[in-house]
């Protein structure tokens, strides 16, 4: 009886903790508190988000809170996915999401709770960033002589705030035979023969974004000043003194809108290129005076309106070729 | 005749024959072996007689020799026709044989050729052998029978048809038959085809002279042209090789030359087969003058980072002047500074580098020319440095004339460009009231080594302007500036306490004090700074003009002193000399005492941290005006502006100022008040109150009318007579809370037995419901409806945050008036309605202040479904101080109190 009595007492405390371990399986079994809801709440405005983007500037965070219901829910753990982690990256830790956006683009945010893998919340990043969203050429329009070569000012990138990455162009004409571009990143552009083409600049960022320039290529001016001579071979003077005057056209609509004392005040002349050889200190007055010590003197003059000192109405290749 | 007959008449014709030969007896007799009569041209036959002796023979006629023997042989050159004659003479006699030469027979013909191979493009004789040779023959066709398709004869020789493809017939064997036509003789011959190797190089160019730029175009050909085997070849220069190079076939003249250096020299080029030395060409090439072309490239100005195109643009004109159809990449491009401009060695794009010009040179063969380009490099900004912040915001600088001012420039330098100096250029303009300039130049400043001397006073506006401009380009457009206004003025500038200290002095009455530093009352700064000076006050009569430029006076190195007296004031302009009206003018300035809000040291003397200051250290920061009537002069115009108070018992304190102006003023960190007027005709406007031990802001009318008989006690004015007048403009900003806790002042402080909390309960829920009733009939909701809203506004108005639970202590601001004075009086009967009510004196509308007007805009955000960050902001701007509402009251005393401490 004794010995009955000892093997009892050593064998009940194995007897006890079993039990008390199966019990501890069916209380915890019992009152495990399931996960039944999981919303995500901006912490900015503690609204909570539904399904549509969160805007997140490049380089900047943003933080949600991860909202478990019920709050005493026994394993508030969750699981975070996101479609594109190239797009914005995530950390949480004790219940706040802390998204960084990365690249400019869309990508959805997916949480999941661990306890029930049904239950789910998912929102959408939009990541911000200073992309383009549209192109403008300062003018619609320009004219072009055959055979010359221009650089078009390219389009300026709206919003301003364009970031310099973002800013690549791609250059197009509608018809190559007539302008040339002769640069494809650049606005340089060859007119090759009368007629019109589209010049196109597109967006290397987004080829839905592009402005267009319509060029005109004609042998006719169309300033209000401008220099009587449209042939493509420089303009040769054999004199070593030579007026610009001379070969100074004005359009109709100038010549109304000016007396004929007062047209000259209206625009300058500049000398475009360094050549020794050419003394222009009397251009004021048209007057050109070449050293007729060279044989050939080359130079270009350009037309320059006085109410807009920066932009060129026209533009001469000037040849001194002494007999 | 029969048959009989005819046999016996031949019988005897033969018998008589024999018997006549017979007859004669025997008689030498020659002939041909074969006794013929004919013998062919060459031919041999052997003559016989019918004798056994000896026997001669000889040709008596024709050409013909015969042997001993008796062989005959033809000559082969003897006629056709004609005849030989042989006599053969023995003992017996002699013969005669007469032969008629014939042509000779043809036997057999032998084809041959002289070679056994062919190659395409050979011609292989075929010869056909006669035998005997002297033979006549018709003629002989000859065949290709084997291999016809792609070898023939022609005129006698065999060759490889045009048609045929070399390399399928090398290998094959080729058979000519020949063929006599008379007697169909034939011979064949068999020859192999092989490969035809190039037997001979031609090099060839399309010109025969080079000049300068051009490309002469070689070509080297072979013969045959259909040769086959290794048919590569090295072409050299082997003469002129210094000047002219090879590139594969293209033969240029060497870049760099002159014309002189190759005009006229001679390139000979030889093509040489690898395969085989012996085979090679050569040709010579004449260097000659190149033709005329003229570059043309406009300059180009490049403002760093702001050009649209950068690049060059040149054209290129032949000797006729007429434009080549050249592209920017068919011209080379050279720097002659690359630390200016950087350029593409082929295409012309331009990288600005750093300020400055240099040349391009723009070739084309051997033309070339060269445009300058500038490159203006702008810097980012400029800026006066050295200057506080405060001058650098107000654009004000004030400043003694008779003292010479340097300016320090901050120039922040273009951060892609580079850039080595930096000319500014300085404008002086000197502007009137309305900011109109009315002089300028030398007149009103000139500038030496960087020095200013102002020759006038007044407000004189500097301008510093970059100078970036080259070679006389206009770059106003591209330049940045800065400019400030100096206020020059006639008097001193403070740079030490010791001027400072100087300036108490009577003789500076009139005259302005301008602060060019930070002063700190450190011994190391401020020599003299001993027992004797410390806390001292520095006193200031007359009229005073202190411009601190927004410098700081720091005293937070001063140690505590023992008890200094409750009257020590810092700066004190309260005594205004013998003259009745007197001008101050106050601004720019910060002072920083060692107080904090419960008057203890915060100072940078370590042994007196922590311990009581307010009598140890100065009371008051600045004091301005007087308390007693008693005759001397008081202040009648006062500007304080933008001035800023911390650490003193109390910041500033205004007394019987008449005609006052206080604006922008910040007092903050004060044991007791930070501001306190008293007795005052003076506008507020724009005051930020930090936190302090007490009120923020403390008025003390004493000016009121007696309900009881009606009497006006005012101290204000000029004649101490007229009612003192606080008029508020702008805002008040109060952030004088304290997060729970109390000062000690406000923890002792009760008003005619209430606490604080007590006051402020009453005022508010009074409050409400008087303006609920005019909300109500502006609305048209209900009084209730309206006393709802208005007390959850002005729960989230006065209370810290929105929090329920939290309680009436948490107010933080408070508009209160002094107990002590009669108006409070409305509050403690009972018998008004609201403490509120219009203030019986109602002499001044400027003393206006609506509360209601915020929680009338408050209540208007709420109704029209605002948030609570909408009106949460009233949290810190609580007082919008509107003047013209019919709804004001007057307000003796303006008291923003501290969040208080609950008990």
């Amino acid at each position: 009886m004794k010995k009955v009595v000892i093997i009892l007492l050593l064998v009940l405390p194995f007897i006890l903790i079993y039990f008390i371990s199966v019990t501890g399986r069916i209380l915890e079994k019992y009152s495990h508190i399931y996960v039944e809801s999981l919303k995500i709440q901006d912490l900015e405005d503690n609204d909570i988000i539904p399904n549509k983007p969160n805007e997140i500037r490049v380089g900047n965070s943003k933080q949600f809170k991860i909202v478990i219901g019920p709050e005493l829910a026994s394993n508030p753990s969750v699981l975070i996915s996101c479609y594109n982690n190239d797009i914005c990256s995530y950390t949480e830790e004790n219940g706040i999401l802390t998204v960084t956006a990365l690249k400019y683009g869309q990508t959805t945010i997916i949480v999941s709770s661990v306890d029930r893998t049904n239950i789910t919340a998912s929102f959408i990043v939009k990541v911000i960033d200073d992309v383009p969203t549209g192109l403008q050429f300062a003018q619609k329009e320009m004219t072009a002589m055959p055979g010359k070569t221009y650089d078009i000012t390219p389009p300026s990138f709206i919003p301003s705030t364009t970031k310099e990455q973002f800013k690549g162009l791609v250059w197009e004409s509608s018809d190559e035979e007539i302008v040339k571009i002769v640069d494809a990143n650049g606005g340089r552009i060859k007119a090759l023969k009368e007629g019109e083409a589209i010049i196109t600049a597109k967006s290397t960022f987004n080829s839905e974004i592009f402005a267009t320039i319509k060029v005109n290529v004609t042998n006719q001016k169309f300033t209000d000043v401008y220099f009587d001579y449209y042939d493509t071979s420089a303009y040769v003077v054999n004199d070593k003194e030579f007026n610009l005057y001379s070969i100074i056209k004005y359009s109709d609509n100038f010549m109304n809108q000016y007396p004929e004392e007062e047209r000259t005040n209206q625009y300058f002349f500049k000398l475009e290129t360094n050549v020794s050889g050419v003394d222009v200190s009397k251009l004021s007055d048209g007057l050109i005076v070449f050293d007729d010590s060279k044989s050939v003197i080359l130079i270009k003059i350009g037309i320059y309106m006085v109410s807009d000192p920066d932009s060129q109405v026209d533009l001469i290749t000037i040849v001194f070729n002494k007999k | 005749m029969n048959k009989t007959m005819k046999s016996l008449l031949l019988v005897l014709t033969f018998m008589l024959i024999v018997l006549i030969t017979g007859c004669n007896g025997p008689k030498l007799e020659l002939k041909t072996e074969n006794n013929s009569n004919k013998i062919a041209q060459g031919e041999s036959v052997q003559l016989v007689v019918n004798e056994t002796g000896d026997v001669t023979y000889e040709v008596t006629k024709g050409s013909a020799v015969v042997n001993a023997t008796g062989l005959l042989t033809c000559s082969e050159e003897a006629e056709v026709g004609s005849r030989i004659e042989v006599v053969a003479t023995s003992e017996t006699g002699t013969a005669k044989l007469t032969l008629s030469v014939e042509q000779a027979k043809l036997k057999s013909i032998e084809l041959s050729c002289d070679s056994t191979e062919i190659k395409k493009g050979q011609k292989v004789v075929l010869t056909t052998t006669l035998n005997p040779a002297y033979a006549k023959v018709e003629g002989v066709t000859y065949t290709v029978t084997k291999g016809s398709e792609f070898a023939e004869v022609v005129d006698g020789k065999l060759q490889i048809k045009e048609s045929a493809n070399q390399a399928e017939i090398i290998g094959k064997t080729i058979e000519v038959t020949a063929t006599t036509l008379e007697t169909g003789l034939t011979d064949k011959v068999e020859l192999t085809v092989v490969e035809a190797l190039v037997e001979e190089l031609i090099l060839a160019s399309d010109a025969e002279t080079l000049s300068y730029g051009k490309v002469v175009n070689l070509n080297v050909s072979y013969i045959p042209v259909f040769a086959g085997g290794n048919k590569e070849y090295s072409l050299t220069i082997v003469e002129g090789l210094e000047i002219a190079e090879l590139n594969g076939l293209e033969l240029r003249v060497k870049e760099g030359l002159t014309e002189a250096e190759i005009v006229g020299h001679v390139i000979r080029v030889k093509a040489v087969l690898n395969e085989n030395a012996q085979i090679y060409d050569e040709i010579e090439i004449r260097v000659v003058e190149a033709e005329q072309i003229n570059i043309v490239v406009s300059d180009k100005t490049f403002v760093a980072g702001e050009n649209a195109t950068e690049a060059l643009l040149p054209e290129a004109y032949d000797a006729n002047f007429n434009l080549m159809d050249l592209d920017a990449t068919d011209f080379t491009y050279t720097s002659s500074n690359e630390n200016v401009v950087k350029v593409g060695a082929n295409d012309g794009k331009l990288t600005p580098v750093g300020h400055g010009s240099a040349q391009i040179t723009v070739s084309y063969r051997n033309s070339s020319t060269t445009c300058e380009v500038f490159v203006i490099v702008v810097p980012e900004a400029i800026e006066f440095s050295g200057l506080s912040t405060h001058v650098l915001t107000s654009r004000r600088y004030y400043y003694a004339k008779h003292e010479t001012l340097s300016f320090a420039l901050d120039i922040t330098p273009n951060e892609n460009y580079a850039r080595n100096d930096q000319n500014v250029q300085y404008k002086f303009e000197l502007l009137n009231e309305a900011g109109e300039v009315v002089n300028s130049g030398a007149e009103v400043a000139t500038i030496s080594e960087g020095a200013i001397t102002f020759h006038t006073v007044g407000s004189v506006r500097v301008t510093v302007t970059t100078d970036s401009s080259l070679n006389g380009k206009n770059t106003a457009s591209h330049e940045k500036s800065t400019s400030i206004v100096v206020n020059v003025n006639e008097g001193i500038n403070i740079r030490t306490l010791q001027d400072l200290m100087a300036y108490t002095d009577y003789s500076y009455r009139g005259k302005a004090a301008n602060f060019i530093n930070t002063i700190k009352l450190d011994a190391e700064n401020n020599p003299g700074l001993d027992d004797a000076l410390r806390y001292k006050t520095l006193e200031f009569e007359g009229d005073r003009y202190m411009y601190g430029n927004g410098y700081v006076i720091d005293l937070l190195d001063l140690p505590l002193s023992g008890s200094v007296g409750n009257s020590n004031d810092f700066l004190r302009f309260l005594v205004f000399g013998s003259e009745n009206t007197h001008t101050l003018e106050l601004r720019d300035l910060e002072i920083i005492g060692v107080c904090d809000i419960d008057g203890l040291y915060v100072g940078n003397n370590a042994a007196d941290k922590g311990k009581e200051a307010v009598d140890g250290s100065y009371k008051r920061g600045i004091r301005i005006g007087r308390v007693q009537q008693d005759g001397m002069g008081i202040c009648t115009d006062l500007d304080v502006i933008n001035v800023k108070v911390s650490g003193f018992n109390v910041g500033l304190r205004f007394e019987h100022v008449v005609d006052g102006y206080a604006s922008d003023i910040n007092v903050s960190q004060c044991a007791s008040n930070g501001m306190e007027l008293n007795q005052n005709i003076i506008t507020l406007n724009n005051i930020t109150v930090g936190q302090v031990g007490a009120f923020a802001i403390e008025m003390t009318p004493d000016d009121m009318i007696k309900e009881a008989d009606g009497t006006i006690h005012g101290t204000s004015g000029l004649g101490f007579n007229e009612a003192p007048r606080t008029t508020l403009t702008g805002y008040i900003k109060s952030t004088n809370y304290n997060n729970g806790k109390s000062t000690k002042y406000m923890e002792s402080l009760q008003l005619s037995g209430y606490t604080i909390p007590e006051i402020l309960m009453m005022i508010v829920s009074q409050k409400i419901q008087y303006v609920a009733q005019e909300a109500a009939s502006q609305t048209g909701m209900t009084v209730e409806q309206c006393q709802g809203y208005l007390a959850d506004i002005a729960y989230r108005c006065l209370f810290k945050d929105a929090d329920p639970s939290q309680s009436l202590m948490n107010f933080f601001l408070l508009v209160f008036i002094d107990p002590t004075e009669e108006v409070f009086a409305g509050f403690t009967d009972g018998n008004k309605n609201s403490i509120f009510g219009t203030y019986e004196s109602g002499e001044e509308d400027g003393n206006v202040i609506s509360i209601d007007k915020v929680l009338m805009d408050a209540a208007t955000t709420v109704i029209n479904g605002g948030t609570y960050d909408e009106y949460k902001n009233y949290k810190y701007v609580l007082m919008d101080l509107d003047l013209t509402s019919a709804m004001g009251f007057n307000l003796g005393e303006v008291l923003v109190v501290n969040e208080y401490y609950n008990k």
